[in-house]
């Protein structure tokens, strides 16, 4: 998606441009050596996706443009303004404080009596504390007591589900992002297993086994990351490009997941739906 | 095989793999512009690219 933007918009890897991949293998503590190592090469610019990475090349250098993916730029403070970014970052973020509250209100739809549900988040990523709280006030604002567990490693994933099951979750809220989608799998068999259902951020994890997702295009944001790229690498400063907020959102729920946790959609709400997975 | 014989296949063996490794220097030399592609994710594998939940990088680079 990313090398095919690049290329529609004249840069050929391998061509009129190389680029140097750096993954972290969902290991948040080699990203700091990563992104270094990024740097030291003196690239053009750095592409740097989910919150992690990005607060690693921002640690790795202050002068080599980075254009991020981000969830919340702002609040966890990639820039201190979107219209004027300043510094080296800049790039395409959605905001999660209105995200956070409409997903709450699509749960009820689907369940209207839902009174206990848990958040599932990854604190090493700079976003989801501040993501989960906001989460927290839109829900006690429907009625909606929730119970917070962290997922920083694999093993976590099971003992968190232990826990919302031990503290009467009827639903759960998973807050997406790179750790998640790397262990979607379990997540959503879990989530069946225990009979939970799932509000997520991208449809990716629905097509895994989520029930419902709600959130921006992920596809859009990363073409519009490499329209950043592009103009960078023609000469523009990451100082003067304002950072751009995302237009596309995807509602996508997922039938089969309903159908093994008995649970009817309203269809009103799936008339809704960008994505319906029979 | 005589000790000639063997050690010209011996140094054809360590020449070989060297050869495209030079042109691809090269070649990279030529490239003026650079990205750093920084993720958390996973690399993805070209055979799994059907599915494109398989890596994380679909999310971001390859898909």
């Amino acid at each position: 998606m990313f090398v095919e933007r690049l290329r529609q918009l004249g840069y050929v890897d391998g061509e009129n441009v190389r680029i140097d991949y750096r993954f972290g293998d969902g290991r948040h503590d080699v990203m700091d050596t990563l992104a270094r190592e990024l740097a030291v090469t003196r690239p053009t610019v750095i592409m740097a996706v989910g919150d992690q990475a990005i607060s690693a090349a921002k640690k790795a250098t202050t002068t080599v443009p980075i254009v991020m993916l981000a969830c919340d730029a702002l609040t966890v403070g990639f820039v201190t303004s979107l219209s004027r970014p300043g510094g080296n970052v800049t790039g395409v973020t959605c905001v999660s404080t209105e995200l956070s509250a409409k997903r709450v209100g699509l749960l009820k739809e689907i369940l209207p009596r839902l009174s206990r549900a848990g958040i599932m988040l990854n604190p090493a990523n700079a976003s989801k504390p501040w993501d989960a709280e906001q989460t927290r006030v839109a829900a006690r604002g429907v009625g909606i007591v929730t119970i917070l567990q962290e997922v920083v490693e694999p093993p976590d994933i099971e003992r968190a589900f232990a826990a919302f099951v031990k503290e009467r979750a009827e639903a759960l809220i998973v807050l997406d992002e790179a750790f998640t989608i790397l262990n979607a799998k379990q997540v959503t068999d879990l989530a069946v297993r225990y009979h939970l259902p799932t509000m997520h951020a991208w449809g990716e994890m629905v097509a895994a086994g989520g029930l419902i997702s709600y959130g921006p295009s992920l596809s859009e944001m990363v073409r519009m990351s490499a329209g950043y790229v592009a103009k960078i690498l023609k000469g523009a400063k990451p100082a003067d490009l304002p950072v751009e907020q995302p237009t596309t959102f995807e509602l996508v729920i997922n039938l089969k997941t309903a159908k093994a946790l008995g649970l009817t959609i309203p269809p009103s709400l799936l008339a809704r739906a960008d994505e319906v997975i029979k | 095989m005589n000790r000639r014989c063997l050690c010209i296949v011996v140094a054809a063996l360590y020449l070989l793999p060297a050869a495209p490794l030079a042109g691809e220097a090269q070649q990279a030399g030529n490239l003026r512009d650079r990205v750093g592609y920084l993720s958390l994710g996973r690399a993805a594998r070209r055979r799994c690219s059907s599915n494109a939940f398989v890596s994380w990088v679909t999310w971001t680079a390859r898909t």
